[in-house]
């Protein structure tokens, strides 16, 4: 997660599912990001069969924690799709 | 003569990785953050601490089991983390069958030492349930 304008420090919920927040299910949490001020951030690196799998069909989720920015962040995901 | 290839008959388990997020409690007090599943030990892989709103900086205890602090079970111990100001920390990652485990139905714990924060931190699990 980058942020290509100043827009002071946020905090971003990454989860499987469509639920509302990170906490509607927390089987389904992956990470928090803290993303600083004119800064990146990013999750660990799962190894090979490894990292969090969504059910067949479930959708990957992101939610701003507290207060969004007032300016588009870049989103950057890496993933494996299984039959 | 070509050499034979060795292939091992033995099948490693899928690993399963869970997580998990609480919230931390805001007094000194020991704080169960994880139960294992009936007749399941905790393997740990690792666990990222968060401050929301701008409060100082806190030290945090994890251990296994339902002690009342850190140092009265020392072989307990996972780690003591210093979250800063503004800010975020974790503990490193533990690879496949290598982090520390708890016993069968042993608790993970948390504790804020020394001082705790007003507001309620983030704290992220990540775990594997095994036999």
């Amino acid at each position: 997660m980058i942020q290509e304008q100043t827009d002071g420090r946020h905090l971003w919920e990454l989860y499987l599912g469509t639920g509302v927040d990170i906490t509607t299910d927390p089987a389904k949490a992956i990470a928090i990001l803290d993303i600083p001020n004119d800064g990146e951030a990013a999750t660990r690196t799962f190894l090979r069969d490894e990292g969090p799998r969504g059910e067949r069909d479930e959708v990957l989720s992101g939610r701003w924690l507290g207060t969004p920015p007032t300016t588009v962040h870049k989103i950057i995901i890496e993933y494996t799709e299984e039959s | 003569m070509a050499r034979r290839r060795y292939r091992s008959k033995l099948r490693q388990r899928p690993f399963r990785l869970s997580i998990r997020v609480v919230e931390s409690s805001t007094d000194t007090a020991q704080q169960t953050i994880l139960t294992p599943r009936p007749g399941r030990r905790i393997r740990f892989i690792r666990t990222k601490l968060l401050q929301d709103s701008s409060e100082g900086r806190f030290l945090w205890e994890l251990y296994f089991g339902d002690a009342p602090n850190m140092i009265t079970g020392p072989n307990k111990s996972v780690d003591i983390l210093a979250v800063p100001d503004s800010g975020a920390t974790a503990t490193r990652v533990y690879q496949r069958g290598q982090g520390p485990r708890g016993q069968r139905n042993e608790v993970l714990s948390g504790r804020w030492r020394g001082f705790a924060p007003t507001n309620p931190h983030k704290i992220i699990i990540e775990y594997i349930e095994e036999r």
